[in-house]
Parts: C-alpha cells; structure tokens; sequence
C-alpha cells in the first residue's frame, strides 16, 4: 500500500499537556482523508506537525515512503488555521510573494491561479479588505501555487457561503480526481465532508480513536440490534445453529450487531438466556452520520 | 537562498512602511534645517524673535555668529543618527518583522523545501539592508538639505572625509542594533511589545550601562559596559577624526553583536512553533 502520510506515535506536549497523543495516522496516495475532532482535539496541531510548523516532541513520520521530510515538504500544499496572507497586500502581490518565493518563472501562473480560485476581478482591493471567504480563497491559491502532491487543508470552508463551500467542494475533488492530489482536511461540517472524504480519521483528546474508509461508514451508520454478551462464541453459535440467522457481525470482543431480524428480538434475547448467554445490554441502535460521528467524539462536535 | 531574496526585496518595495519612514526621515531633516534657517534669520534681522514660534536666546549667541558658524553639518548628521534616525529604524524593523507574524505568512515558505536557517538568515539580511538603505537616504537628506539651506560653502574635503568615516562606523553600528531589534521582535511576536522595548533600549538603555560603570568601578574593575554597548557606541561615536582605540572597540563590539543576534534569532527561529 502507497501512504502519502504514515505517522508513529506522534505526540506532542506542551508544558504538561498532552495535546496529541500516540497518533498513528494513515494517508493512502489518492485519498481524501477527512480529520474530525471537537475543537481542541489536536487536529490543528497535528497537521501543523506534518506541515514542519512545529515539532513533534515524540513519533515518527514517513512522507511519500521517505523520510526526509524536509526534501519531501516541497511537495506540501497546506492551510493551516488562517491563510498566511500579507493583509496589506492585494492578491496579486501575495501571490507574487509566493512565486518569487519559489523561483517560478512563469508570470502568469499568478493570473491563471487568480483566476482558478475566483479572485481575478479582485484588482487592486487589499486583502485586509477581503471577506472571509474570498480570503480562504486565496489560502487555497497559495496552498495550490506550487502544484503540491498533497494537501492539508485546516477548516477550509470556514467562514463560506453555502455556493462558496460547493464551489471549494467541487474544486478539492476536481483536484482529488484530475490531478491526482491526496488530500488530508479537517472540518466541522460533517456532511460537507462526507461529500467528499473516502477516508475518516477521528481525534479525541490528542488521540486518533479511529481510522476508517467511508465505504465503512454506511455499514457502521446501519440500524442494527446491538447486544453486549459475555460469552461471544457461543452466541454467535447460537444465532447461525439455532436461529439460522446469518446476517450479523462481531465489531469487537462481547459485542454482537444482528441486522434486519427485529422483529425476531425478544427471541434472540430468550434463546440466549436459555442457552447460558448472559445479556449485558440489549437494543435497537443505528444513527445518522452526524450521530456517529457526535459518538465517536464523545459528544457535539464542536461544544 | 537568491529566491527568498527576491521575495523579500518585492516585500520591501510592496511595504508602505519603508516609504513613510523614509519620508518621516527626510522630514525631520528639513524641519531640522528649517529651524536653523529660522534662527538665523531671526539673529540676522530679518525676522523677529519669536517668529513661528522661534525664540533665539541672545546671551547663548556667540557674539552675533551666524548659526550655521555654531552648527555643522556633520552635527545634524549625528543629531539625526543619534536621536530619530535609531528610532525611526527601529521601527521599520518592527514593523517588517512582525509583518511575517501577524497574518502566519511566515508559514508558506517554513517547511516547504528552504531550511529555517536559510530562512531566518535572508531575512535578517533583508532588514538589516532595509534598515541601512534608510539612513543612507536620510545622509542623502542632510547633504540636500544642506544645499538648500545653506549652499555649498561649507563643503570641503575634509567634511566629506570626515563624513565618510562618521557615517561608516554609524552604518556598522547600525547594522549590529538592528540585529538586536530582530532579535527581540522574533521573541516577542507582537508589534508594540517590539516598538517599545526598541525604542526604550536606545532612549535609556545608557543609563542602566553607566549604572554598571559605576559597579564595575566599585569592584574595581577595569572595564566599562558603557565601552562595548551599542547605543552607547553610537552615542559617542566622534565626529571627527576617530581614534583607533575607539574604532576597535566599535568594530569588535558590532561584530560580536552581529553574531550573538544572528545565532540566537536563528536558534530561537529553529526551535519555534509557527503560528
């Protein structure tokens, strides 16, 4: 498997606090890896790590299989937190900045990304002068300039209107799909997210409690009658043998999720108890995307 | 290393703050000159005392000398150099500094392929130009403004010598100041913790220096901090003809500033977390 991003038990600690703890975080070439986590979970900083913003106090990190990261940070698009613009600055300059910056030879490559981004009728406005979203814009335009393999992109729809969110969604995939750009985002906006992520990583409290394809999502979002047993076995057993139901899984060690017989509840339960299967908990679960993902946070997503 | 420059040079010529320091320099000059011309006019009878606000004091009047007799132009060169020519830099360097720090611009090009060390040092180097390009401009401003207030009597070899060698070691001095102010803008990241503590170095940082003289004295040393303190350097830095012993401790002290700001602005810019 080809990962853009491999970390090892990336920590990092400030005075006493552990703001990311232990992540191991999977990034497979091509994805669109959406990170989730209440504020303060330690999204931000731990991208600003990958992004060699800040250094990580403990853990490894593998960047295209290499890991010389600084050689392989060329090849890093990012917007972390604010866009890193110079507020007295239009947005031509800023993006002159960057260009000479990088040695880019190509004048126009400015206009063309002006105009990529929709900031090209923005003239000779300063960007202190600029809404939040034309200013998330030309983050992204900045983030884009070099032609980046990857990108990290923090809160990028932040401050949008619902057109200028569908506009960035459509951009990412266009980018995710034409040029092949992996693309590691965080967002509070779940269903924009889902949109678009074919992978999921969730933070809680500086650790990575969850990786997960979304192809995985639906299966896990799925109404199902979830039992908490202690002898997993043997009910497991006892549904295929006895009751010749089949259609049911084991997410982990005295858990067992039976699909689509709810109606045949009250028997599992009988036929568990008589058969020495002692019940824990017994009931009827299946969420939307938002009520899982509030689950796996451990409440709202952004309290 | 010549790319960051070149960002650097179109973010100086983008930066409004290097125009309105420049211009407050020039200013100050003329207002200068403007003051000494009114004087004179005043003490020649052209005008009366008093007028726009100019009182000449008779008794401090040698005997009816003209003013630009008691003020040469080598002394507006240090009156600027010493006074607001610092304090104006001080706070172009601020300025530029910070600017990399307020909005996170410093964050497209840390991590993106250039060490931090190349980083730190191309910026260094670009304010410290900066910073230098406008005392050079304000020296340009003191010889124009000469012409036009005077003429182009007072003009000799010897002045221009003398000059050269002032403006020198003031540059040198300059350079190992504004090193200093980087240093403590890239510590404190905020713009009028940086201007004040700038601006409060060079108005009464001699007066902790000659404190330490007279404890020196009081173990009896035979040293002076007051000797190898930049601001006080540039406090007594003479007019004409530098004397070697002078000229030594002001290189050696510029020097050794010039590398402690540079290794710990660059130590600190390694081990920093970009915000």
């Amino acid at each position: 498997m080809e990962y853009v991003l491999k970390t090892e038990n990336i920590t990092k600690v400030y005075g006493q606090h552990k703001v990311v703890n232990r992540v191991s975080m999977h990034v497979k070439k091509g994805a669109i890896y959406g990170f989730i986590g209440k504020n303060g979970a330690g999204k931000t900083t731990f991208m600003r790590m990958v992004a060699g913003l800040a250094a990580p106090t403990e853990g490894t990190m593998e960047l295209f299989g290499s890991t010389e990261l600084e050689k392989q940070r060329k090849r890093i698009g990012t917007l972390i937190e604010n866009p890193g613009v110079y507020a007295n600055m239009t947005a031509r300059e800023n993006l002159e900045v960057i260009r000479k910056n990088f040695g880019i030879t190509e004048k126009q490559a400015v206009d063309d990304m002006l105009e990529f981004v929709g900031l090209s009728d923005t003239n000779k406005k300063k960007v202190k002068n600029f809404s939040m979203g034309m200013k998330q814009r030309l983050g992204i335009a900045i983030s884009l300039f070099c032609n980046p393999d990857f990108l990290i992109l923090d809160e990028p729809i932040n401050g949008l209107d619902p057109e200028g969110i569908k506009e960035i969604r459509e951009l990412l995939l266009k980018l995710n799909r034409e040029k092949g750009i992996t693309i590691l985002i965080s967002s509070h906006i779940l269903g924009e997210l889902s949109k678009i992520a074919t992978h999921y990583g969730i933070i809680r409290e500086g650790v990575l409690v969850e990786e997960f394809p979304a192809s995985d999502l639906e299966d896990r979002c799925r109404r199902c009658h979830k039992l908490i047993v202690d002898n997993t076995e043997l009910a497991a057993n006892i549904l295929e043998n006895k009751l010749h139901i089949n259609n049911f899984d084991v997410p982990k060690q005295g858990v067992i999720r039976v699909f689509d017989h709810f109606e045949t509840m009250e028997q599992i339960n009988r036929e568990f108890i008589l058969n020495g299967v002692n019940i824990k908990e017994s009931y009827l679960s299946g969420q939307d995307l938002e009520g899982y993902f509030m689950e796996l946070l451990g409440g709202g997503v952004n309290d | 290393m010549i790319n960051l420059f070149s960002g650097e040079l179109y973010k100086l010529q983008k930066s409004k703050s290097i125009y309105i320091c420049c211009i407050t320099m020039i200013a100050f000059v003329l207002l200068l000159y403007g003051a000494f011309a009114t004087a004179e006019k005043i003490q020649q009878g052209e005008l009366e005392n008093g007028s726009y606000g100019f009182e000449v004091d008779a008794e401090a009047n040698h005997g009816g000398n003209s003013v630009w007799e008691e003020v040469s132009m080598l002394e507006v060169v240090q009156t600027m150099f010493v006074g607001i020519g610092g304090i104006i830099s001080a706070i172009f360097i601020s300025i530029f500094v910070f600017g990399e720090y307020a909005n996170g611009a410093v964050k497209n090009v840390t991590g993106k392929g250039y060490s931090r060390w190349k980083i730190f040092s191309i910026k260094y180097i670009a304010t410290i130009l900066a910073a230098l390009l406008m005392l050079i401009i304000m020296i340009v401003a003191v010889l124009i403004a000469e012409i036009l207030f005077v003429g182009t009597g007072r003009f000799n070899s010897e002045l221009f010598s003398n000059l050269v060698s002032y403006a020198s070691m003031q540059l040198l001095l300059a350079t190992a100041f504004g090193g200093i102010v980087i240093v403590i803008n890239q510590f404190c990241r905020n713009l009028g913790a940086g201007i004040a503590i700038s601006v409060c170095l060079i108005m009464f940082s001699t007066i902790i220096t000659a404190g330490l003289d007279i404890a020196l004295r009081y173990f009896e040393l035979d040293i002076k901090a007051s000797d190898y303190w930049i601001v006080d350097l540039i406090n007594n830095c003479p007019l004409n003809e530098i004397d070697s012993a002078y000229a030594t401790r002001a290189i050696i002290s510029s020097i050794i500033w010039i590398i402690v700001t540079f290794i710990i602005g660059n130590v600190h810019f390694q081990k920093t977390d970009i915000k």
